[in-house]
């Protein structure tokens, strides 16, 4: 007699919202766009760059990127509780992803305050339009994250995803750590690399 | 899961205090840029594949989006070599 072994293909899924993905996909292509012409341009003069670099507070910068990879981190645990039905734990979750997005707000802004407050704008020099340009941009990435995050805190205490439907919020910890993906080279691209 | 969860946070950590500190330990500049784009590298892909969870979704998706992160760190390593 011979027995027939059925093995289960895991199923892939999109997590969260296709229409979201769209939308990550989309700040990416801009992001990245944003990015390369910083490379083109700091090509032309690294000079320019390599000076303007050395007034950024690299060490602020790794202290946000820490704050957003935990956000990150307390993302995942969050939708991992929530679709363990373990609520209250989601909850917590994502009030720590919450708070990590404060922290990395209130740290920018005392940054943003410094160079604006030696005199720094976006009509300094190249440099100095790439780098609060491009990190304004993404600040303001943050905040929608946060907007996102808050909402999808409000409607678990709702009770809406009671019923074990977690794409609202896996739709809403992929746009947060599609952030946390922009800053990872963000950070190092204009921070760091000389 | 929790396990591999802290490994993979502790390590994204670690990587980006090495990052800080590589424009001090590394003066060639050839040298950094290497090891930036390493370390930029290996944290977003465990972003990319664990954190955002597109080591099991869809290959078009997981696929387009380490192609964005290749694709600008190639592009950024053609501009600072």
């Amino acid at each position: 007699m011979t027995t027939l072994t059925l093995q289960a293909t895991p199923q892939k899924s999109i997590p969260g919202d296709l229409a979201m993905w769209f939308f990550i996909l989309a700040e990416l292509l801009v992001f990245g766009v944003l990015f390369i012409c910083y490379g083109i341009t700091r090509f032309a003069d690294p000079a320019l760059f390599n000076a303007g670099q050395t007034h950024l507070h690299a060490g602020q910068a790794a202290w946000n990127t820490l704050f957003l990879i935990t956000g990150s981190g307390t993302a995942v645990l969050a939708a991992h509780a929530i679709a363990r039905l373990q609520y209250r734990q989601g909850s917590i979750f994502l009030v720590a992803t919450f708070a990590s997005g404060v922290l990395f707000v209130v740290n920018k802004l005392m940054e943003f305050a410094s160079y604006l407050g030696q005199g720094y704008t976006l009509s300094t020099d190249n440099f100095w339009m790439f780098y609060l340009f491009l990190t304004f941009f993404h600040f303001l990435h943050v905040i929608l994250g946060m907007v996102i995050i808050a909402a999808v805190w409000i409607k678990l205490q709702q009770g809406h995803y009671r019923n074990g439907q977690t794409a609202g919020v896996e739709t809403a910890t992929s746009y947060w750590h599609m952030v946390d993906l922009v800053w990872i080279v963000l950070f190092p691209l204009v921070y760091l690399i000389r | 899961m929790k396990t591999g969860f802290y490994i993979q946070w502790g390590l994204l950590t670690a990587l980006t205090l090495i990052a800080l500190m590589a424009p001090r330990w590394l003066e060639v500049e050839h040298y950094l840029l290497a090891g930036l784009a390493i370390t930029t590298l290996t944290k977003g892909q465990i972003i990319i594949d664990q954190f955002m969870g597109l080591k099991r979704a869809p290959n078009w998706l997981r696929w387009t989006v380490t192609g964005w992160l290749w694709l600008v760190l190639g592009t950024l390593g053609l501009c600072f070599y």
